[in-house]
C-alpha cells in the first residue's frame, strides 16, 4: 500500500489516487453571523461581570447621591443650583471617576482570553477582523449604552428635583461630546489589549497612554477643543450656550482618532501569533 | 466549493516557527497529507507537535514556510479553511456560564451556520456524545470526561472534513478513553484525522500513519506499519502446553543453539532472545519445529515490547546521536 503521508518537497509527487470522495456541500454560510456571535457573547458577558456591575453600581449611587444632596440643599438652607451646574458635575465624575473601571474593561477586551479561550474561538470560521470588530463594538455599545442610560436617568431626575435650566439640545450635544472621548478611551483599551499578551500590562500602558495623551492635548491652544475644555465648558454647553462647530470638531476628531487607533490594533492583531 | 478528489488535505513546506528570535520550536517541516489519513503525531514535550498544530490551523504564522490546507495558504484570516476543521486544543476551557446548548450554539453561529443546520445538529451531537442528561448545566462543573465529550461535539458541529485533535485522551479515565478511541476509529473511516499524542499505544491502535517530532525537526513521516518495521523484535514469547519434561528437554535443546541469545522457561511461557545477526523467520521456525519434534503444543507466541513504543524511542535516539553529522546528510 503506498503511503499516503509523505515528506516530498516537490508539490506534485506522493499524490496518489487512493483518496476518500469527498460529499458535495451544499452549505450556505452566513458570512457576519461569527462577528455577530462574538459581539453577542462579549455582550453578555460583559453585562455579568462584576467589574460592570460594580461601575454601574458606583456610577448610580453616586448621582443619586449626589442628586438628594442638592435637592436637600436646595429645600433645607434655599440654596438653589441650576441643573446645568449638576449635570456637567456628573458627567465630569462619572467620565474621570469610573474611567478606572472602563480602562480595565476596555483593556481585558481581548487579552484576558489569551490562551485555549482564545484558541477555541478563533479556531472556528472566525477571521480575526471580525472577532476584533465583534470585542471592540461589544466594549463600545455595553460601555457608552450604560453611560447614556445612566446619563438620561441624572438628566430626567435633575430636571425634576431642581430648578430649570438645561436646553435639550445643549444636553443632547454635552453626551455626545462625553461619549466621544469615552469611545476613544476603549478604543485605546481595546487596542492595547489587542497588542499585549497580559491583562495587567495593558491596564498601565493604557494609563502611560491617557495621562500622556491628556498632558498633550492640554498644551495646544485655546482655540483647539480638548478634552479639558469640553469638560470645563459642560455647565455652558448645557445650558445651550455653545459652538456646536467646535463640539462637533472634537467628536471628529475623537472618532478619528479611535478609528485609527482601532485600524492599527486590528492589524496587528491580525498578524501576531496567539 | 469544488475540489479536485485529489486535493492533498494539508501541505507544508520548509515550515519553520521561531519564537521571539529565543526558541526555534520548527524547524523545515514539509510534510503531505491526503484525504483519508488517520496521521499520528509523535513526539516528547517541547518537541513543537502543538505548534505544528497551531501553524495549520492558523493560530500561528509561519517564521519561513507555509502551510496549505486544502489547497490554499492557511492564515490567520482564512475563516473560510477553518469551516472545514474540527479542532480540539490540549485542556480544551470554555468560557463560563455557559451550558452545552449555547456553547455549542455559540460554536456553530461562529462557523456562520444558519439556524435551521445549528440547532438541529447541535442536539444530535449532545444526544450522540451522551450529554443529554446535563444540556442545561453549567459547563463550569463538568468533569473532565465530560469535557472532553464537549469539545469531541464542538469540533463536530461543522461537520469537518479535517480533524485537528490534540492529546484528545489526555487527562480521561479508561472508560472515557476507550469511548473516545472508537469514536476516533469510526470517524476515520468518513475524515481525515491528525492526532498528538504521549499515549503512543493510541497513536498505534487508532492511526494508520505517523510523523515523529524532535526538537522541532520532523525525523519520520509515513505509515505505521513502516515505523514499526525499523524496528528489528528480537525477543518472542511462546506460550506451550504439554509434558513438562519434554518441555524441559526442548528448552535444553533450544539453548544449544546458537541463533538464540537467551532461552528462559517461566512456567509455560517460553521466552526466546535472538541473537542480533540471526535472521527470524528460521530463527521461529526452528523453534516450532524443536516444540513439534517433542509433541509441545503451541497456545500463543507474540513478539514482546511496546513495538510502536519501541520503534519511536529507537528514532529519536538514533536523531540525538548524530549530532553535526545531520547538517552534512542533509547537505548531500
Amino acid at each position: 500500500m503506498a503511503s499516503r503521508v509523505s515528506t516530498e518537497k516537490q508539490p506534485d509527487a506522493g499524490r496518489s489516487a487512493e483518496t476518500a470522495p469527498e460529499q458535495p456541500r451544499r452549505l450556505v454560510f452566513n458570512r457576519w453571523l461569527p462577528y455577530w456571535a462574538v459581539l453577542q457573547a462579549d455582550m453578555s458577558q460583559i453585562t455579568s461581570s462584576w467589574i460592570y456591575r460594580l461601575w454601574v453600581l458606583v456610577s448610580l449611587l453616586a448621582a443619586v447621591g449626589y442628586i438628594l444632596y442638592r435637592f436637600g440643599l436646595a429645600h433645607e438652607a434655599g440654596i438653589i443650583q441650576p441643573a446645568a451646574r449638576l449635570i456637567s458635575d456628573l458627567l465630569r465624575w462619572t467620565l474621570l471617576g469610573s474611567v478606572t473601571l472602563i480602562v480595565v474593561l476596555g483593556a481585558g477586551a481581548i487579552s484576558s482570553e489569551r490562551g485555549s479561550l482564545a484558541d477555541s474561538v478563533l479556531s472556528r470560521g472566525i477571521s480575526r477582523h471580525q472577532y476584533f470588530l465583534g470585542k471592540w463594538h461589544s466594549r463600545l455599545l455595553t460601555v457608552l449604552g450604560t453611560f447614556w442610560m445612566l446619563s438620561a436617568v441624572v438628566l430626567v431626575a435633575s430636571l425634576f428635583l431642581l430648578h430649570e435650566g438645561v436646553s435639550l439640545t445643549g444636553s443632547v450635544l454635552a453626551l455626545v461630546g462625553v461619549s466621544a472621548l469615552l469611545g476613544a478611551v476603549i478604543t485605546c483599551g481595546v487596542t492595547v489589549s489587542a497588542v499585549c499578551n497580559s491583562t495587567l500590562l495593558g491596564i498601565a500602558i493604557l494609563w502611560v497612554v491617557l495621562y500622556g495623551g491628556g498632558f498633550l492635548l492640554s498644551l495646544l491652544p485655546a482655540t483647539y477643543p480638548s478634552p479639558t475644555w469640553l469638560l470645563t465648558s459642560l455647565p455652558n454647553i448645557l445650558r445651550g450656550h455653545y459652538d456646536s462647530h467646535l463640539i462637533w470638531q472634537l467628536v471628529g476628531w475623537s472618532a478619528g482618532a479611535s478609528v485609527v487607533v482601532a485600524l492599527i490594533g486590528m492589524i496587528y492583531f491580525t498578524w501576531r501569533d496567539l | 466549493m469544488v475540489e479536485s478528489v485529489s486535493e492533498l488535505v494539508v501541505e507544508t513546506s520548509q515550515l519553520t516557527k521561531i519564537y521571539n528570535n529565543r526558541l526555534i520550536a520548527l524547524n523545515d517541516v514539509s510534510l503531505k497529507l491526503e484525504p483519508g489519513c488517520v496521521l499520528g503525531l509523535l513526539g516528547s514535550n517541547g518537541a513543537g507537535k502543538t505548534t505544528l498544530l497551531r501553524l495549520i490551523i492558523g493560530l500561528h504564522r509561519p517564521t519561513a514556510g507555509w502551510v496549505r490546507v486544502f489547497g490554499r495558504v492557511m492564515t490567520p484570516n482564512s475563516a473560510d479553511l477553518r469551516r472545514r476543521i474540527g479542532y480540539i486544543p490540549t485542556n480544551p476551557q470554555f468560557p463560563r456560564g455557559m451550558t452545552p446548548i449555547t456553547y455549542l450554539d455559540y460554536m456553530a453561529r461562529l462557523f456562520g451556520l444558519p439556524v435551521s443546520i445549528r440547532k438541529p445538529r447541535l442536539a444530535s451531537l449532545i444526544r450522540a456524545v451522551d450529554l443529554l442528561p446535563h444540556s442545561g448545566s453549567r459547563i463550569d462543573g463538568f468533569s473532565n470526561g465530560m469535557a472532553a465529550r464537549l469539545a469531541v461535539a464542538t469540533s463536530l458541529i461543522n461537520d469537518p472534513d479535517l480533524l485537528i485533535w490534540d492529546e484528545p485522551t489526555h487527562g480521561l479515565d479508561p472508560e472515557a478513553r476507550r469511548s473516545m478511541l472508537d469514536l476516533i476509529k469510526s470517524l476515520s473511516a468518513q475524515k481525515t484525522l491528525i492526532l498528538s499524542s504521549h499515549n503512543l499505544s493510541d497513536i498505534d491502535e487508532v492511526c494508520n500513519h505517523a510523523a515523529v517530532l524532535s526538537h522541532g525537526q520532523l525525523i519520520y513521516c509515513g505509515s505505521l506499519q513502516d515505523l514499526k518495521g525499523r524496528m528489528r523484535r528480537n525477543h518472542y514469547e511462546f506460550e506451550v502446553e504439554g509434558d513438562q519434561k519434554a518441555i524441559t528437554r526442548a528448552v535444553a535443546s533450544l539453548k544449544s543453539l546458537s541463533d538464540f541469545k537467551l532461552v528462559n522457561l517461566r512456567q509455560r511461557r517460553l521466552e526466546v532472545f535472538l541473537q542480533d545477526d540471526t535472521v527470524i523467520a528460521p530463527a521461529i521456525a526452528l523453534v516450532l519445529n524443536t516444540l513439534h519434534e517433542h509433541k509441545i503444543a503451541l497456545v500463543n507466541l507474540r513478539s514482546v515490547g511496546q513495538q510502536t513504543e519501541q520503534a519511536f524511542l529507537d528514532l529519536v535516539e538514533k536523531e540525538e546521536s548524530r549530532g553535526f553529522a545531520r547538517i552534512y546528510r542533509e547537505a548531500a
